[in-house]
């Protein structure tokens, strides 16, 4: 079991390369560090598929295990930035193109969501779900195998185990 | 190539209007390239005077790396008639304060080949950086059009007894039996006498529309201090006949356009950006003490790199902005349709600023073919 912190998602290479996304969120109050299901860095995060150039959680916050079928992107602003906050459209960031490498804690390795496994291998393949992380649900990374319908987003580079709780995973924009 | 080296394009960006060398070098742009469009500085920078501040008048967050800077408000106090016996009622005194958040604002990543800027008369990237100023200064007055529209429904809905559909405010609820409350928000004379159905046609602006905006502050022991329209009302104040302005200045309007500074004793700023302030929109605010604050940390700033034959620039700023008397802000509406969040009418995409990638759209039909007489070259 993982434990969210303030900081949960660092990426661990050259960021220069990669192309970061804004773009408004359609339920701006999810950006208020108050709101019992707010965002988190290292969350994922999918364009709506009705509203144009803006982007929601990539699986329904209240379901646990609903999976995502569609490209994620990686969330990178942490709960509550006051630069998210300043602006009157909520927008952030997310990592939108090109390859990287990250640790993150929004993950859950030994749930098994709908054909699924549990991540215990390096260079396993990952997928996004809505997870339960202490008391509340989170849009996190959950293990992939061969029959899952979640989209592979990367494989694990580093097991939490050694790496101080977090996981590891490189991915990046493939198409 | 070489009179466009990185080091010269950033001069040429850092060459400012007031000074007559930069005068000169805009004035040889303008005779080398058609414009598009209109091109304002921000109205934001007028209504809140724009505070230079440093990393140092910032407070740091603990959760994060981002900045903000607190702002104290007035705290509040009162007198009171007492006997020669009696004895006042006791203060303990606090000050309410409100954070202020930094944000950046950036241009476009403009990016071009050395070898296919040569394909090019005009300097268009210097062109690009001169224009990136004023689009930068146009995300400003979006941001600020959201921030005082969020502040005058939040009072609308405070009136309304915090009950969202009560709020719904056009021609229909407007006439009928229960009317909602306008507190901060007001429809003009003429929208209000529009029939079912609502619409988003945007009435001619009235004198009285004017006066009775400048109520709805100056009752409430504040006083409006200034309007901000867009060009399109500020036009049917030239509609308005010598009944409202009296002989001189409707001759003097003939001739002369509407020439004063001020209306009904009030400095008014008129803005060409109606994809940003929309037409039918006319705010009033109090002076900049009562409202907000506008605050620069970084002013704006310009990167430019040369790798190989690409050439790379970009410019952006830090800043904060914010609405802390929210009761420093009223409203005008000069149509019929409701513009609250409940859009009840299904019209609000016309009295909101567009999106930011919709803004600014192009004018001419250049590249659909479009100028007279077509030439066609082999």
């Amino acid at each position: 079991m993982s434990t969210v912190q303030r900081v949960n998602f660092e990426p661990v290479r050259d960021v220069l390369p990669i192309q970061r996304g804004e773009f408004p969120l359609v339920d701006p109050t999810l950006a208020d560090p108050y709101n019992a299901v707010c965002l988190v860095d290292g969350e994922w995060m999918v364009l709506d598929p009705l509203i144009s150039g803006k982007m929601v959680r990539a699986a329904t916050i209240t379901i646990v295990s609903n999976l995502c079928t569609t490209h994620p992107y990686p969330l990178w602003a942490e709960r509550g930035r006051t630069d998210v906050l300043g602006k009157a459209e909520r927008s952030m960031p997310i990592l939108w193109l090109g390859s990287w490498e990250f640790d993150t804690r929004i993950f859950d390795a030994t749930v098994v969501v709908v054909g699924g496994a549990a991540i215990t291998a390096i260079d396993q393949a990952v997928t996004v779900a809505t997870i339960t992380i202490g008391t509340r649900n989170y849009v996190g990374l959950v293990g992939w195998t061969v029959g899952c319908l979640g989209t592979v987003v990367g494989r694990v580079t580093k097991l939490p185990a050694a790496n101080g709780g977090k996981l590891r995973i490189r991915g990046g924009m493939l198409y | 190539m070489e009179g466009i080296s990185p080091r010269m394009l950033n001069d040429a960006f850092n060459t400012r209007l007031n000074t007559n060398e930069g005068k000169e070098k805009v004035a040889q742009y303008g005779g080398a390239y058609i414009r598009d469009r209109l091109r304002e500085v921000s109205f934001v920078r007028k209504l809140l005077p724009s505070q230079n501040v440093t990393r140092t008048d910032c407070q740091r967050s603990v959760n994060h790396d981002t900045l903000v800077k607190i702002i104290d408000v007035e705290p509040r106090s009162r007198a009171m008639a007492i006997t020669f016996r009696g004895q006042p009622t006791a203060r303990f005194i606090r000050g309410e304060k409100a954070e202020i958040a930094f944000f950046t604002i950036s241009s476009e990543i403009f990016q071009k080949t050395e070898q296919e800027l040569l394909a090019y008369e005009m300097p268009i990237t210097k062109i690009i950086e001169e224009n990136s100023v004023k689009d930068i200064q146009e995300i400003e007055d979006r941001e600020f059009v959201f921030h005082i529209e969020a502040a005058v429904q939040a009072l609308q809905l405070e009136a309304n007894g915090n009950v969202l559909v009560n709020c719904i405010l056009n021609a229909t609820t407007l006439n009928g039996v229960t009317p909602p409350v306008e507190f901060s928000v007001i429809k003009g004379e003429l929208a209000r006498q529009v029939g079912t159905p609502d619409d988003a046609t945007v009435r001619p602006l009235q004198r009285g529309d004017i006066v009775n905006l400048y109520k709805l502050i100056d009752g409430n022991r504040l006083r409006a201090e200034r309007l901000l329209m867009t060009e399109v009302d500020y036009d049917d104040i030239l509609h308005w006949t010598v009944e409202d302005t009296g002989s001189k200045v409707q001759s003097e309007t003939t001739v002369e356009g509407y020439k004063y500074n001020t209306l009904m004793g009030r400095p008014y700023i008129r803005t060409i950006k109606t994809d940003i302030l929309r037409p039918g929109n006319v705010y009033a605010f109090t002076a900049p003490d009562f409202f907000g604050k506008f605050f620069v940390l970084n002013a704006t700033k310009f990167y430019i790199d040369k790798i190989a034959n690409m050439i790379t620039f970009q410019a952006w700023e830090d800043i904060g902005m914010g609405v802390i008397n929210i009761a420093s802000v009223r409203k005008l509406e000069l149509y019929s349709a409701d513009a609250s969040a409940n859009d009840a009418n299904t019209l609000l995409t016309n009295f909101i600023p567009q999106a930011e990638d919709n803004l600014g759209a192009v004018n001419n039909r250049v590249s659909a073919g479009l100028v007279f007489p077509r030439v066609s070259s082999f």
